[in-house]
């Protein structure tokens, strides 16, 4: 762990991309706070204005500004993917140390559930999800770190097989530790690293799904200028005004992207022996 | 080999029989009533309960699940809700334009994937490699639905070569093939050029080479052969992927397939299509990840299954 900083300092590309989500991150930040910045002021005489010089990047079919819009939406964006990451950590981790840990028939209980989860393509099971709790950015995004799951149960599962046996998990058992205790001292010290690639290797991922459900309708909703929603705006403005398609779709690859780098960058930095 | 593709095939019963049990459960703890949303919001209580009973869903659980398999094992998933069509029929219908739209996505992919992949592993360090890996952050990265829309405005609007949307003429398949190719193709060349590289570095290819032959000789008998096992897992991947990338596909094409299919039963609360739908994607994904198992044995004579 403690190499990995100057390792990803100098893997260029991995650099960039924090930059990237750094941008992002300050974007939703501050854009609340920036005044001139109204995502929901309507000029009507001005619907779907081409990006120029009195907005950069000119007006939606509602006459909103599509710069304050897509600052605004910045923090819907990573709002959701935190969440669906936090929810697939947080419920992932715990059931995969209590599989990998103890074994038996909990271990089988939790394998044969995460298989069922993986019977499904997984955005598909996203939308079975939300298709039973209801559509909404936080169902959504729940929805996705639902179907995220299986990956934590699995990576954690396997780091824990792996210390379980190891001399100091057994010393701390034998100076008295309770298994809760050895697991969150030793075990889980050493499934971080693992779990942190995974997290952030995930992103990338989980912004484009969240993003896909909200252009489907099943994420966010209007108002809300999340950036798919946004996409999805557009759609019916393509002869006329493709800028309303173009801008947030600009916008979400690039958090994309930067969010791949990053994540590639922190597995080779974390894990060089997965590097190649 | 038979046998164990029988066994294979035995146990997709109880696997499809768990995630219809799941979706029966899952769906009677969600929150709208289909009765209600069929007849509107100044529905009388008798005549909810009227569409309850004409859709079984007055009945146990238990009751609705057995009739549902029984159905089922005969080949009957029961009638849509909204239509009242046989679901068998509807996912049929559905089924091919999702099955045409899926298989030659993954084609393309396959081929251009496998040809970039191996090009920018041969070539490493060259403009061809810093090209193809753009390539492929680039397909891992594109919201597949926006891609979709910016290749509508291009080449439907602007340069109206293909049309905007809809199913049936060749020109209509081509944007529709290339948004669903994008994600897949570049995950496909990803694995390729790793393990092409891997398998370019390994003792047997320096012998070969060695021995005399030529370069193409060395990395169609070699190489390809050898790099080709961890390539398939990934090209069965895709085809999961490429099934849930069908749902926006579609959407953006107006595409009269299994996702839109699912996506406007998700709306509707169309149960009987939601729990049709779910099995025969869980059917479908099934098949494919024993189709990678069988490849696998096939291209790689060291795995054997007992």
């Amino acid at each position: 762990m403690r190499q990995m900083w100057p390792r990803l300092r100098r893997d260029r590309a991995a650099a960039a991309g924090l930059v990237v989500v750094g941008l992002v991150v300050v974007m939703a930040a501050v854009g609340p706070f920036v005044s001139s910045l109204n995502p929901s002021a309507q000029i009507l005489a001005q619907r779907a204005a081409p990006p120029g010089t009195a907005e950069w990047f000119g007006r939606d079919a509602l006459g909103r500004d599509m710069l304050a819009r897509v600052v605004d939406g910045a923090r819907f964006t990573l709002g959701g993917a935190a969440v669906a990451t936090a929810i697939g950590l947080c419920i992932g981790t715990p059931f995969g140390m209590l599989a990998g840990y103890y074994g038996g028939w909990s271990d089988g209980l939790v394998m044969r559930f995460t298989d069922l989860l993986l019977a499904f393509p997984y955005f598909l099971l996203a939308i079975l999800i939300v298709a039973i709790v209801g559509s909404g950015l936080w169902t959504a995004a729940a929805a996705v770190g639902i179907t995220k799951m299986p990956q934590y149960v699995r990576v954690v599962r396997g780091a824990v097989l792996q210390v379980r046996r190891q001399e100091y998990v057994e010393a701390a058992h034998a100076i008295g530790a309770s298994d809760l205790r050895a697991m969150r001292q030793h075990v889980l010290a050493n499934v971080m690293a693992p779990i942190i690639v995974l997290a952030t290797v995930g992103l990338g991922g989980d912004v484009l799904a969240i993003a896909g459900l909200s252009f489907l309708g099943l994420g966010a909703q209007p108002p809300v200028p999340e950036w798919g929603l946004m996409v999805s705006d557009g759609r019916n403005y393509l002869f006329d005004a493709p800028h309303i398609m173009v801008i947030p779709g600009v916008f979400l690859m690039t958090l994309v992207l930067a969010l791949n780098l990053l994540g590639d960058g922190l597995r080779d930095a974390l894990d060089p022996r997965l590097s190649r | 080999m038979t046998a164990y593709v029988l066994r294979r095939i035995l146990a997709l019963i109880p696997l499809l029989l768990a995630v219809s049990a799941l979706v029966f459960v899952a769906l009677r703890f969600a929150p709208g009533d289909p009765a209600v949303l069929m007849l509107g919001q100044d529905a009388t209580p008798a005549g909810i309960a009227q569409v309850r009973h004409e859709l079984g869903l007055d009945r146990p659980l238990l009751a609705q699940y057995v009739a549902f398999v029984g159905g089922a094992a005969q080949g009957n998933l029961g009638r849509s809700f909204e239509t009242k069509r046989p679901v068998t029929g509807e996912l049929g219908r559905t089924f091919q334009v999702t099955f045409v739209l899926a298989t030659l996505s993954v084609a393309v992919a396959t081929i251009i994937g496998m040809s970039v992949g191996c090009l920018s592993a041969l070539r490493r360090y060259s403009w061809i490699d810093y090209l193809a890996r753009g390539i492929v952050l680039g397909g891992v990265s594109i919201p597949i639905f926006w891609l979709g829309l910016l290749l509508i405005s291009w080449f439907a609007i602007k340069f109206p070569i293909f049309p905007v949307s809809g199913w049936g003429t060749p020109q209509q398949v081509v944007l529709p093939v290339i948004t669903l190719a994008a994600f897949p193709l570049a995950a496909i060349a990803r694995m390729t050029r790793s393990s092409v590289l891997e398998v370019v570095a390994s003792d047997y290819v320096r012998t070969a080479h060695s021995k005399g032959l030529g370069t193409a000789r060395v990395v169609a008998r070699h190489v390809l052969r050898n790099a080709l096992v961890p390539v398939t897992t990934v090209i069965g991947l895709q085809f999961g992927a490429v099934l849930a990338g069908a749902v926006l596909t579609e959407s953006v094409f107006a595409l009269p397939g299994l996702g839109t299919l699912l996506l406007t039963a998700v709306l509707a609360r169309d149960y009987a299509i939601i729990r049709g739908a779910i099995l025969l994607v869980a059917g479908v994904f099934a098949v494919i990840n024993l189709a990678v198992d069988v490849a696998y044995a096939y291209l790689d004579p060291r795995i054997r299954y007992a």
